[in-house]
């Protein structure tokens, strides 16, 4: 038989009041020091300018004070093979179709031999610093001295799902925050009339996981991503109701107003209340602005081509890449876009035939990416944007299946690169062995990619936490990890 | 205990922390949810059983690897069910649900938080279930009321708040359903239900005192 304890204390259990106080003070002293640092500069006002408005996004200034004010994470679903795009192997090439020992882990299982596919791509020296890059991507190669390669990638998990949840949360299970839900939880937003994070999905569909990539975890649901679309009404529910024309949506939040502040009279002590009022005011703004934020009409016919919006093969993703700058420019803190969807050959996820897939993902990409770094460049918002590029790991150097190009999952090592916001210009940093299997020098684990981002963005990675269950979550895990201080420019 | 201070317990007890009355408190999503279908008269009682599917936007089924996979609609009286009948996938909640506050997925929730944001004013004003149970609550009143608009109003606002309310209460609803028809043009039974919209979004009915 079980008894449940005596409800005493104020009605809580023994426990529950110790874990309150004990909360209570942690908690208390934590605002006073992140007061102090104006961490919890919250105070903000409503769209009419007088309701106070205990914002949770508003805009707060960062632990350290970081160069990279905002984030686009341009997520390679399904896993880029990195000796085929970035990672320059030449004794690769003579190999290919020799079966030689090497340790790999895949879906298909851990081996220990594999015929190897060699690199399907030539590659050429670009840049002042000399990058070789294959010729999947011409027009990104332009931008290399612009760029931080790094080639040492890890992940924990060769399986697409726990491997995209570890880069896009720091966890392979899911219920944790992501990136950008960090991203806005320490730093706020900088425009209030649209979402601190958004995420731009492929047209045939999300990821593995789906809205588990971009969950808050147990943050609060502000700090959620908010999925937007680059076609239509770009948020769902912006516009009113069918019935109901602007003029007439202004009437009702005007009457509804009055009988909120009516209510609000005799119940002034609940702050939550008046911010209720004033969050309708904030979803009046934000039904103005955000169909503003995604009209590219305003653009420039050179711009549109820039991003190559005149070619059926890049325009939906070069159409994306203007939305994420047109996104950043107005204060969203993270947009992720992601190239590549669904499940099979919709994806980088090359298991078939490598020169198909990665000829499709390739050329639907590198001009809109490469159109969106030359375009932050002159406008003169690179310096503060970080652009991340990777998938959730890479490909073996050998063939997954007795025939074909197709390569299996590598997540000992593969290549992301990041540019603007504070990286080093033409670096590249680690390199993996003659085979691209494993890391010949200085592996990166995820968790030290997350802790530089949170880095460049101004924040102490190894204290950034947040409070659930208990413990003080920090994205970068419970082990002490310190950014790549090697690729900060 | 009311959630209401006295004068003498905003004085002692601004915060409440010596516990001079109840605190208030924003529904939770699923009491949200099912108080809309309460008063709407679509909440279906019936118990047990498989859960049911509510309708879930295209857009956010998008979101999934196989949009739309493992996911169906129920027809409309079994998706006006309970809200602890409404089916939870791991990775698609509901957005009403979600967008309010319920219980992440993946783990234990003692609490949960009571967010006030944006996004939960478009849910609540320009979602598709939104209108619809506008459009419910509309006929109901019209059915219980007749076409009277201050009888209309009067019932909508003890509906909603479960209480009698006030002259000018009445009459600020009253305005507004007239003067919709008259300066935006919108026909008496559009301006109707979009006063019923208009409540279903009051603070009085979303917080409990």
């Amino acid at each position: 038989m079980t008894t449940l304890p005596k409800p005493t204390f104020c009605n809580r259990t023994r426990r529950e009041f110790l874990w309150e106080s004990g909360g209570g003070f942690t908690g208390l002293a934590l605002a006073g020091m992140l007061g102090q640092d104006g961490f919890l500069r919250n105070q903000s006002h409503a769209a009419d300018g007088l309701t106070p408005l205990l914002n949770p996004l508003a805009p707060k200034s960062p632990y350290i004070g970081g160069q990279a004010k905002r984030v686009i994470f341009l997520f390679m679903y399904g896993g880029p093979s990195h000796i085929d795009t970035f990672e320059h192997k030449p004794k690769l090439y003579p190999l290919d179709g020799k079966t030689i020992p090497v340790k790999t882990f895949g879906r298909g299982g851990r081996k220990t031999e594999g015929r190897v596919v060699g690199p399907k791509w030539n590659f050429r020296q670009y840049g002042q610093c000399g990058k070789w890059v294959s010729d999947l991507f011409p027009n990104l190669a332009q931008c290399v001295d612009d760029m931080t390669f790094l080639h040492t990638m890890q992940a924990e998990s060769p399986i697409h799902g726990s491997a995209m949840l570890m880069m896009n949360s720091g966890r392979l299970l899911s219920g944790s925050p992501c990136l950008g839900s960090w991203a806005n939880y320490g730093l706020g937003s900088e425009n209030q009339n649209l979402p601190g994070f958004v995420v731009m999905l492929d047209p045939t569909g999300g990821p593995i996981s789906g809205a588990k990539n971009w969950s808050c975890g147990f943050m609060p649901a502000t700090y959620q991503a908010t999925v937007m679309r680059s076609e239509g009404s770009p948020i769902l529910n912006l516009d009113p109701p069918a019935s109901m024309s602007d003029a007439m949506q202004r009437r009702a939040f005007d009457t509804l107003r009055a009988y909120n502040e009516d209510h609000l009279t005799t119940r002034t002590d609940n702050s939550q209340l008046a911010a209720r009022i004033a969050s309708y005011e904030l979803a009046y703004k934000m039904q103005q602005h955000a169909p503003e934020a995604v009209d590219l009409a305003r653009e420039t016919e050179a711009t549109r081509r820039l991003y190559g919006m005149d070619d059926k093969r890049t325009s939906v993703f070069g159409r994306q890449c203007l939305l994420a700058r047109r996104l950043v420019e107005r204060g969203v803190r993270f947009v992720q876009l992601y190239a590549g969807g669904a499940h099979g050959g919709n994806n980088w996820d090359a298991h078939d035939d490598l020169v198909e897939n990665h000829n499709y993902n390739a050329a639907r990409t590198d001009k809109p990416i490469a159109g969106l770094l030359k375009d932050l460049k002159q406008r003169g918002l690179l310096e503060e944007t970080l652009v991340v590029w990777g998938g959730e790991f890479g490909r073996q150097p050998t063939a997954e299946y007795a025939k074909g190009t197709g390569r299996d999952h590598n997540s000992y090592a593969f290549t992301m690169w990041m540019a603007g916001g504070g990286v080093a210009k033409g670096r590249s940093y680690g390199e993996s062995d003659q085979l691209g299997a494993q890391p010949a020098s200085q592996p990166i684990h995820v968790r030290r990619l997350h802790a530089t981002i949170l880095h460049l963005l101004g924040f102490d990675p190894n204290a950034l936490a947040f409070f659930h269950g208990g413990l003080n979550h920090r994205l970068i895990g419970v082990e002490e990890t310190q950014p790549i201080f090697d690729i900060l420019a | 205990m009311s959630a209401h201070p006295t004068e003498t317990a905003l004085v002692a007890d601004p915060d409440n922390d010596l516990f001079s009355r109840q605190n208030m408190r924003r529904l939770s999503a699923e009491e949200l949810r099912d108080s809309v279908l309460a008063v709407s008269g679509q909440l279906n009682l019936e118990m047990k059983g498989p859960s049911v599917y509510t309708k879930v936007h295209k857009e956010v089924l998008h979101g999934q690897s196989r949009p739309g996979y493992g996911w169906t609609t129920s027809e409309p009286s079994q998706q006006a069910r309970r809200s602890i009948y409404v089916h939870v996938k791991r990775s698609l909640v509901p957005p009403l649900l979600a967008i309010f506050d319920s219980a992440d997925t993946d783990i234990s929730c003692p609490v949960r938080f009571a967010t006030t944001q944006p996004t939960q004013a478009l849910e609540l004003f320009n979602s598709e279930f939104a209108s619809e149970q506008a459009r419910q609550l509309a006929q109901r009143v019209a059915g219980e009321t007749g076409q009277n608009p201050r009888d209309q109003v009067k019932r909508l606002l003890w509906l909603t708040t479960q209480r009698k309310p006030t002259a000018a209460e009445v009459d600020r609803g009253i305005d507004f359903i007239e003067n919709l028809p008259l300066k935006d043009n919108a026909n008496q039974e559009a301006a109707v239900s979009n006063y019923c919209l208009l409540v279903l979004n009051l603070n009085e009915f979303v917080y409990l005192d």
